[in-house]
């Protein structure tokens, strides 16, 4: 599968590389919602520094995922970089609604600051 | 140059990149600038999908995908014979979806809007949907690697 799952504390990266269509939404909703379920997650980060192509699925993907943490008090951020996906993220009013880093470092840092310091 | 093309495929999700793929090779003689692929990808992505989820429902019918060239102006018309959209005026509207239950957003057809030149919907009720996209090739002036 064109995705790694990484868990940083109680941050989960997920990473997707190629393309996001509803295909790979379906995968990867379910690889994610099983570890939410089994670790204590707070926060996702999406690395979508690979991406060439991001479909409506990919909002509702993230959108969804959005929704079972903020239950838990956590959040989604997006690592964007140079991704075609920028437009419609862009487009779709995401980019408001969620945190856009650069690089992955970058949002790293972000949310263990928010968590420890 | 004018050129033609169609395939026929099964609804299933897989094929969503199969139809992506099909009609970039079919333009790319076209030369066209990485963000005009991308916004084509995409768009195809949006009407295939739609057929998949909506026009069949998970059931299994076949989906129809025609394209042309006349110069540098694209055309792609998107086919099922599945349930049609009762009503057009709405399903265009931005995050209106029928199926708000499961993970859509409601967006697909104001992304084709966006990027594509124009897009047609014909649809009945019972019989199924046509898409109709058409983009306008520019002029590619990015620099390429081969020099
Ligand atoms: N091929 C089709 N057959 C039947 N109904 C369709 C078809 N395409 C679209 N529709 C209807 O139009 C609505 C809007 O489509 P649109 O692609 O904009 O949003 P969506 O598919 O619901 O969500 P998203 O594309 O963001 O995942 C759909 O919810 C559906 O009711
Ligand atoms: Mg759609």
């Amino acid at each position: 599968m064109n995705s790694d799952v990484n868990i940083s504390g109680t941050s989960l990266v997920y990473k997707i590389k190629g393309e996001l269509d509803d295909h790979m939404a379906v995968k990867s909703r379910e690889r994610i919602d099983d570890i939410l379920l089994r670790r204590e997650i707070k926060n996702i980060i999406f690395d979508f520094t690979e991406l060439t192509m991001m479909d409506s699925a990919g909002i509702g993907l993230i959108i969804g995922r959005y929704r079972i943490i903020k239950d838990r008090g956590g959040e989604v951020l997006l690592v964007i970089g140079n991704s075609p996906a920028k437009k419609i993220l862009r487009m779709s009013g995401l980019m408001k609604i969620f945190k856009a880093y650069d690089n992955l470092d970058a949002a790293l840092t972000a949310v263990e600051h928010r968590v420890y310091g | 140059m004018n050129n033609y093309m169609s395939i026929r495929f099964k609804s299933v999700s897989e094929n969503e990149a199969l139809a992506r793929n099909c009609i970039a090779s079919f333009v790319s003689p076209l030369e066209p600038t990485m963000e005009d692929m991308a916004d084509i990808r995409t768009s195809i992505s949006e009407a295939v999908t739609n057929c998949i989820v909506h026009g069949y429902d998970g059931k299994i019918g076949m989906v129809e995908m025609s394209a042309y060239t006349e110069g540098k102006k694209l055309t792609i018309k998107i086919t099922d014979r599945g349930c049609g959209i009762h009503n057009i005026d709405k399903a265009r509207q931005p995050l209106y979806t029928s199926k708000p239950e499961t993970e859509r957003s409601g967006m697909g057809f104001t992304i084709m809007e966006s990027f594509m030149d124009s897009v047609k919907i014909i649809s009945k009720e019972g019989k199924g949907t046509t898409v109709i996209m058409t983009k306008n090739i520019r002029e590619n002036t990015e620099v390429s690697d081969a020099g």
